[in-house]
């Protein structure tokens, strides 16, 4: 369980990014998190990944407070999450595979257990036949679900994505958002921060609107 | 049938890391910017090889100025010529001049054995054939005098004695060699701290360059949860690997020179100026130039990686 009590965040002497957010999101949850640009869905995506640390106010995730982590405990921490970056930042000189495999790497795991588990994400995701494509070989939705599998490599608890749709035409963001919704299914929680209002209607998720760095709406949770 | 034990599970705590993944990501950098790479072995070997020829240098001139006598003492030299009985006599005599407090007698054969001693054993086959043949070495006299005596007067008296055919006293050459000792050793440490100073500053901007190579990949692998070990230590690889190769380099060149150099002096200089074997040297050097090499190394890469390390 993700909870956020009482959260601020400055950033220097500017209007706070995010003011006062209380939120809680369920273990198995998907929520969409909409706002306009500059609402602050970057800065929640940043305090989660305790990448930025909160200026007052506390975040704990499965009971555990964020602001406890230190250089030691925060990598471990990370592995519970998967995280998409809004620009993919996928290696121009791997290969697919080896973009997932990297991830894999980093966090130690062994040649035959990367070997194993690689094949395996690359089918949820349904890239399995261009394995060995470089990403400048891919279309930006299939780039997309490459930064979605290594996310997925380390099977993490919670997936987040930030802008997943943000750089690709609209047909294919609905499958992304398909492919995020199927994802959840595999017993994870998925956040997906986004400003595309239109888009998240139809999927009859929770959404959690922010706007100048409050939450201004809540539709709690779905289903 | 043998059980089969089940296989150990792999849990995303357990470090599973391999040496030869960060030996070769440390390649990896070392080759990425190997212009820098070699900047930065050349100028720390630079600094090895001032630290080593300090060392050869201050070394030589102790194992030199031993051969002058101590502090206080002056070394009398007895003709080839005199008899037991004659150099006893020189003994008395020199014992009853003015300012002399004690006089020891250094026989031919001590001379020998001591020389032997100094040189190691590399050179013992040499000396065995000394042994077996002519002595070169003369029987000699150690005076100590008191510090306030009058030290020219002393000498005097002791040229005076009939069978004395050479002295040789601190208060001239000794004095002077230090003095040259103290310039020397102050100009080489200037240097030292100076190539020191600057090997550290390349170290530290090569391995900001690797690592600003890598820095999406670093950005990934902080995301996906790598330890700080796991992102730091090619780094810290790469600026040990450079240490060390400079420190094999510059020893191999030392070794080299200093091997050149002895056999020079050797031939030419032969009794006015005595060199230590390689050999005398090596040990000491070699332990040096490795520690001072990795130091620096790891001294370069733990800075750049400073910033890194404090997220
Ligand atoms: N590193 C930063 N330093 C200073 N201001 C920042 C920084 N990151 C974000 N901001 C500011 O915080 C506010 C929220 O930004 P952000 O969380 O990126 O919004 P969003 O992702 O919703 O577009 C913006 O006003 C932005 O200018
Ligand atoms: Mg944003």
């Amino acid at each position: 369980m993700i909870e956020f009590r009482n959260v601020t965040k400055l950033y220097g002497q500017s209007a706070p990014a995010l003011e006062n957010v209380n939120l809680k999101i369920e273990s198995g949850e998907f929520v969409f998190i909409i706002g306009e640009s500059g609402a602050g869905k970057t800065t929640l995506t940043k305090l989660l990944l305790r990448e930025e640390k909160t200026s007052s106010g506390d975040i704990y995730v499965d009971g555990k407070r964020l602001r406890r982590l230190n250089f030691f405990t925060l990598p471990y921490y990370r592995r519970k999450i998967g995280f998409v970056f809004q620009d993919f930042r996928l290696f121009e000189k791997m290969t697919v595979y080896e973009n997932v495999a990297f991830a894999m790497r980093a966090v130690g795991q062994s040649r035959r257990a990367i070997a194993k588990k690689v094949p395996l994400i690359l089918r949820v995701v349904e890239l399995e036949d261009k394995r060995d494509r470089f990403p400048s070989a891919l279309s930006g939705g299939e780039q997309q679900r490459v930064a979605l599998a290594r996310a997925l490599a380390n099977n993490p608890k919670y997936i987040i994505a930030d802008e997943p749709t943000g750089n690709i035409d609209p047909q294919r963001s609905l499958e992304i958002m398909e492919m995020l919704l199927k994802i959840r299914e595999m017993n994870k929680t998925v956040i997906v921060v986004t400003h595309e209002k239109a888009l998240v209607e139809r999927f009859g998720q929770r959404v959690i609107t922010i706007s100048k760095g409050h939450v201004v709406s809540d539709t709690g949770k779905s289903s | 049938m043998l059980e089969r034990k089940p296989r150990r599970k792999i849990s995303v705590t357990k470090m599973a890391y391999s040496p030869f993944y960060f030996i070769g990501q440390a390649f990896k950098n070392i080759w990425r910017n190997v212009g820098m790479s070699i900047a930065s072995v050349l100028i720390l070997m630079a600094c090895l090889l001032v630290t080593g020829a300090f060392y050869s240098v201050e070394r030589n001139i102790n194992y030199n100025l031993e051969g002058l006598g101590g502090l206080n003492k002056i070394l009398v030299y007895i003709n080839e010529e005199c008899t037991e009985d004659q150099i006893r006599k020189i003994k008395e005599e020199a014992e009853n001049c003015k300012g002399a407090l004690e006089v020891t007698l250094i026989t031919k054969e001590e001379a020998l054995k001591d020389e032997k001693d100094k040189m190691g054993e590399e050179f013992s086959d040499i000396f065995e054939w000394l042994e077996e043949g002519e002595n070169p070495y003369r029987a000699s006299l150690e005076i100590e005098y008191e510090t306030d005596s009058d030290v020219a007067a002393l000498e005097k008296a002791l040229k005076n004695i009939d069978g004395v055919d050479k002295i040789v006293s601190r208060s001239d050459t000794a004095e002077k060699v230090e003095q040259i000792k103290d310039v020397v050793s102050k100009v080489f440490l200037g240097m030292m701290v100076l190539l020191f100073t600057v090997s550290v500053f390349v170290i530290i901007t090569s391995i900001r360059l690797a690592l600003s190579a890598r820095k999406k990949e670093i950005v990934v692998m902080r995301y996906v949860g790598a330890t700080g070990f796991f992102i730091t230590v090619p780094f810290l690889l790469e600026g040990a690997l450079l240490g060390l190769a400079a420190s094999l380099a510059a020893f191999g060149v030392q070794y080299y020179i200093y091997g050149a150099v002895f056999s020079g002096v050797s031939e030419n200089f032969l009794g006015l100026l005595n060199l230590l074997p390689a050999s005398a040297l090596s040990g000491t050097l070699f332990k040096s130039f490795l520690a001072i090499g990795l130091v620096t190394g790891l001294l370069g890469s733990t800075v750049s990686l400073a910033k890194y390390l404090n997220k």
